[in-house]
C-alpha cells in the first residue's frame, strides 16, 4: 500500500486517523486529507491511491455519497473504502457494507480494528 | 414512536462517558439531572448539533476553558498551553459528533439523522437555551477534570 487518503472535516479527526494507521504498520504510506467528499472525488480525478478512509458526516459531500460515487465509478470502484462513523448502530453499518464499503468503523476508532482491516487488505 | 425519558437519559450517560474515555482517556465520575448551570464559571465553550432521527432534539454540551484545553490537549497530545485556539472549535465539534452518534445510534435500531456541530465562546448562559426553559433537560456530568454541562433541547420531553 502507497498512498491512502484520509476524508474528514475535522482536523483532529484526521489526524487521529492517520496517527492510528501508522501505528498499525503504515508508517511509510503517503497519507492525503481533504475534508470532504467533493474534494476526494476531485483528487481522484488526479491521483491513484490504494484506500480511502472516509467520516460520514461532512459538509458539502457527506461518506455516503461519496462512497456511492467511487463504487458507481468504473475507474475507481476497486478501491476499498473504509468508513469511520459516529453513527454506532447495526443499520446504519449493514447499509453501508451493502452499498460495498470495506469496513465500517465506530468513533472513537479502535486500533485492534483497524489493525485487523490492514491485515485482510494485506497491510 | 415512544421513547421513555429515562432510557434517553441513559443512553446519554453511556455516550458521553464512552466518547470522552475513548477519545481522551476522561471518566465520568458520576451525571445527574441538574436544575441550572449553578457549577457554569461563566464563560467557555457552547457546542451543538440537531439530530432529526430517531428523535428530534439538539444536543448541547457546555465546558469550561480549563477543561476544554485538558481535553484538547490530550487528544491532540499537546501541553495545554500549546493547544492551537483554531483546533479547539474542531476538536470540541468531533468530540459532539461522536457522542452524538453513539447516543442516537444506541437510541433504537433505526437510522440516526445527525447535523453538523456548530461551536462558540459564550459568556453567560447562551440565549438559547435560557428562553426554552420548559424545553430543556439539563444534565451535569462529573468528569476527573471538571464539569461538563450536556443539555437536550426537545419538544418531545
Amino acid at each position: 500500500m502507497e498512498r491512502v487518503l484520509i476524508v474528514d472535516d475535522s482536523v483532529m479527526a484526521r489526524s487521529i486517523i492517520r496517527r492510528s494507521l501508522e501505528i498499525c504498520g503504515l508508517e511509510e504510506v503517503e497519507f492525503r486529507e481533504v475534508a470532504n467528499g467533493k474534494e476526494a472525488l476531485e483528487l481522484l480525478r488526479k491521483e491513484t491511491v490504494d484506500l480511502v478512509i472516509t467520516d460520514l458526516n461532512m459538509p458539502v459531500m457527506g461518506g455516503e455519497e461519496l462512497l456511492k460515487r467511487i463504487k458507481s465509478s468504473p475507474k475507481l470502484f476497486g478501491i476499498p473504502v473504509a468508513v469511520v462513523s459516529s453513527l454506532g448502530n447495526s443499520v446504519k453499518k449493514n447499509k453501508l457494507i451493502r452499498e460495498y464499503a470495506a469496513a465500517v468503523f465506530q468513533k472513537p476508532i479502535s486500533l485492534p480494528e483497524i489493525q485487523a482491516f490492514i491485515d485482510q487488505l494485506g497491510g | 414512536m415512544e421513547i421513555y425519558q429515562p432510557t434517553v437519559l441513559e443512553t446519554l450517560g453511556e455516550a458521553v462517558a464512552a466518547s470522552l474515555e475513548g477519545l481522551a482517556f476522561v471518566d465520568v465520575e458520576e451525571w445527574k439531572i441538574s436544575d441550572d448551570f449553578s457549577l457554569w464559571n461563566g464563560k467557555g465553550y457552547h457546542v451543538y448539533l440537531d439530530i432529526d432521527a430517531p428523535l428530534t432534539l439538539r444536543l448541547h454540551l457546555l465546558l469550561d476553558p480549563e477543561l476544554t484545553r485538558e481535553i484538547v490537549a490530550t487528544i491532540l497530545v499537546e501541553e495545554p498551553e500549546s493547544v492551537p485556539p483554531d483546533l479547539i472549535a474542531d476538536t470540541l465539534g468531533e468530540i459532539l459528533n461522536t457522542l452524538a452518534g453513539r447516543f442516537a445510534g444506541e437510541l433504537q435500531e433505526y437510522e440516526p439523522v445527525i447535523g453538523l456541530p456548530t461551536c462558540r465562546w459564550v459568556e453567560g448562559i447562551p440565549d438559547s437555551l435560557r428562553k426554552n426553559d420548559e424545553k430543556i433537560t439539563i444534565v451535569r456530568f462529573k468528569l476527573d477534570l471538571g464539569i461538563l454541562y450536556a443539555v437536550l433541547e426537545s419538544q418531545d420531553f
